[in-house]
């Protein structure tokens, strides 16, 4: 999917987010890419309860694509939004968190440095509300590849490790009626095409041949990630 | 400390530090800034020009299609895409060195290592693949010699790993070094090594198996160590009653002391017989005899792992250090190229800074000299990055455990040194680890090839 002006996006739909008028306002729309729309549910096809969301741990989800993982956090406190940019110059304005109490973010769980994701097997990039060993921060996505861990509750930043962008933000949408979230777009740079050429083979295997790049359609579900992956390498200990 | 030899601090460094903060290694940094004039080419081979494709920008030729020089193609196209990059390598597979120890132990298969195609790194990363073996290089005419034809460079990285020093054990005569290679190698340069070694301990019935550790900076510091404990685990799970008895040149365990000694102690008490400062001054491989100066020890089978020194190549290039025990070239510290000329640079194991030679120091340093050699394409200048040696041992085949070391590196101007910075220690061995350390090589493979 092509990337859009987000703003003649806003201008031309009235459906999208309070998330996508933030980012109207900061003016940069060239890091937001628009995706379809799908709602975040539970393993019994049912929205997900913002208001119940675990905070202990990342849940996983498949966005925009049907192989792409992304987590799905509960930061237990408000995220305000804030200025997000990368070694390489790119910058964007993060809305801060959704949700009842602006608490909810998501991500893509590909990492910036190598492209270590989630999968059934293994996964050795996760969340965690306290502090992990290398960089001292809570609130931490990292990555025990190579030990890379990344802001949750402001964007994703980078705090340490070699990585050299932060992860990707999928935009969500909250709707107070039924406590649902969606999941509208990303932000940042989210890395799919690298992540398709690096494990082509391996979606094969996993998806099927010409199934990898399925979009996600209406809703995606929400796993915890330590009963999505076999493995889970708990981003505390890196 | 004025103008300390690489060499000798190296070894200080190594005695010192078993990786404690503080541990200190110098480079000279007082020959740096003199400019040493261009050298004739020392080797050619090959008649005129490569075959190549005509350069559609400034010509980076990297030497060695390894951890390092794949590295540095990769991310000096991504930096600067005008750089027309041409990857030069005499093997004709890949196969990596690091993670060879957990094929041993069969906790992976060797596709986890093998899998990757040189053809595909160069259509993913957008450079040409030659094959090709470097044999010579004339700076003051910017060629590189190979047997295949010249190859002219506007930029050349030397990237070409190491070779073994026998000499550093005892070892002189051809002969005997040739039956060493050959009946009980180190298993630290080529895959054919590896396939012998697994060879070896798979067909092992009983007895003595020697696995020595060498002085110096050699590859991969904790490497002989953890190849000692894929061992005893096979020995362990096979019901084989063997022994491996390790020989350490050094004083103590290089790196991570504390979680192999826990490893060897509590998951093979009586397997692995550990002996500190043993010196080899001589090797009888017809005997299976280890000689040190006042005692000797007999062996079934074993993994003789000598000195290390740069890849001969430094030396054909006319690139070495004359003052280098371990035979590295003479490179700008900071920035990698030859003094005086910002058109060659050497990286990797053939580097002379005492990092630990391993293959996250190369990838993280090979990610670094990309951006240098973009920013000198440009006219620009970066500020000089640390490499970061992470590194996972596997201590454990069943169930997997492994422990780790992540460090950087610091340059101490009162002491003249590198030394480490932000050591941190990961010597609990558990399984989370070892699962981290399969992703990491992954991670690295993607980096190189994907
Ligand atoms: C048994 C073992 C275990 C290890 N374990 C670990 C580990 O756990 N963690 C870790 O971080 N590191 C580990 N390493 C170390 C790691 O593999 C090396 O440090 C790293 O690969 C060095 O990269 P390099 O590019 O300098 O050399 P290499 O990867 O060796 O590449 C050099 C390349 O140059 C080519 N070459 C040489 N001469 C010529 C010529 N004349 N012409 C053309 N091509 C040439 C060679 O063919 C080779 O492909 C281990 C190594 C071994 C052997
Ligand atoms: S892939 Fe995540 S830190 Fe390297």
């Amino acid at each position: 999917m092509e990337k859009k002006s987000f703003l003649s996006l806003c201008a031309g739909l009235a459906s999208i987010a309070v998330a996508h008028r933030m980012l109207a306002e900061a003016g940069r729309a060239d890091e937001f890419t628009k995706w379809p729309k799908a709602m975040l549910a539970d393993g019994a096809g049912k929205p997900i309860n913002a208001r119940r969301l675990e905070t202990r741990e990342a849940l996983v989800f498949a966005y925009p694509y049907v192989s792409t993982p992304c987590f799905l956090i509960n930061l237990g406190a408000p995220a305000d939004p804030v200025e997000v940019s990368d070694k390489s110059g790119v910058s964007y304005h993060w809305p801060g968190g959704a949700g009842p109490a602006r608490s909810v973010v998501a991500y893509s769980a590909i990492c910036g440095h190598l492209l270590s994701y989630p999968s059934k097997r293994r996964s050795v990039i996760s969340y965690s509300s306290g502090p992990n060993n290398f960089s001292g921060h809570g609130h931490v996505v990292a990555c025990c590849a190579h030990h890379s861990a990344y802001d949750a509750s402001r964007g994703a930043v980078i705090l340490s490790g070699p990585a050299p962008q932060p992860l990707a933000t999928i935009i969500l949408q909250y709707e107070p009626a039924t406590e649902a979230l969606y999941a509208t777009g990303v932000l940042g740079r989210a890395l799919f095409d690298d992540f398709f050429v690096a494990y082509k083979k391996e979606l094969v295997e996993t998806y099927g041949p010409g199934q990898s790049k399925r979009m996600v359609e209406g809703r995606t579900v929400a796993t915890p990630l330590s009963q999505y992956s076999d493995n889970v390498v708990s981003a505390s200990l890196c | 400390m004025d103008n300390i030899q690489p060499t000798q601090s190296r070894r200080s460094f190594l005695r010192k530090c078993a990786l404690v903060a503080g541990g200190s290694a110098a480079v000279s940094m007082s020959r740096l800034g003199s400019t040493a004039p261009a050298q004739a080419a020392a080797v050619i081979g090959g008649k005129g020009l490569a075959k190549l494709p005509k350069a559609k920008g400034p010509r980076l030729v990297i030497v060695g299609a390894g951890t390092s020089g794949l590295t540095i193609a990769r991310h000096a196209k991504r930096a600067h895409p005008r750089f027309d990059v041409v990857v030069v390598d005499k093997q004709y597979m890949y196969c990596s060195c690091f993670t060879s120890n957990l094929w041993y132990d069969n906790l992976i298969n060797l596709e986890f290592r093998a899998d990757y195609s040189f053809l595909d790194a160069a259509r993913n990363h957008n450079f040409i693949y030659f094959s090709a073996t470097a044999t010579g290089l004339d700076r003051s005419a910017h060629k590189l010699y190979t047997n295949m034809g010249e190859i002219p460079y506007d930029f050349l990285v030397v990237a070409p790993g190491i070779d073994y020093d026998y000499a550093r054990i005892g070892v002189k005569e051809p002969e005997v070094e040739y039956a060493l290679r050959t009946s009980y190698p180190g298993g630290f340069t080529m895959p054919t090594e590896h396939v012998a070694i697994r060879d070896k301990i798979h067909s092992f019935e009983g007895g003595v198996f020697v696995q020595t550790v060498p002085a110096g900076n050699y590859r991969c510091l904790p490497a002989p160590y953890e190849r000692a404990c894929m061992i005893a685990s096979w020995f362990k799970q096979k019901g084989i009653k063997g022994k491996v008895l390790v020989l350490d040149a050094n004083p103590e365990i290089t790196i991570k002391a504390k979680g192999f000694h826990a490893a060897f102690d509590e998951l093979y008490k009586d397997i692995i017989e550990y002996k500190p400062s043993v010196e080899i001054k001589a090797v009888d491989p017809d005997k299976r005899l280890i000689k040190t100066e006042f005692t000797s020890y007999t062996f079934d089978d074993a993994s003789i792992y000598p000195g290390v020194r740069a890849a001969t190549l430094i030396e054909q290039m006319g690139l070495l250090d004359p003052e280098s025990l371990q035979k590295e070239a003479r490179i700008d510290p900071y920035y990698y190229n030859v003094p005086g000329d910002e058109h060659v640079y050497v990286t990797g194991d053939a580097r002379p800074m005492p990092y630990s030679k391993s293959a996250n120091t190369a990838n993280s340093e090979g990610a670094y000299v990309a951006k240098v050699l973009a920013a000198r394409a440009q006219g620009k200048k970066i500020p000089w990055e640390s490499p970061e040696t992470l590194c996972y041992s596997m201590v454990n085949g069943s169930p997997t455990q492994a422990i780790a070391v992540d460090a950087h590196y610091a340059y101490d101007k009162k002491t003249r040194s590198f030394q480490f910075a932000n050591v941190k220690l990961f010597e609990q061995r558990d399984h989370a680890m070892a699962e981290a350390y399969l992703e990491w090589a992954k991670g690295l493979y993607r980096d190189m090839f994907a």
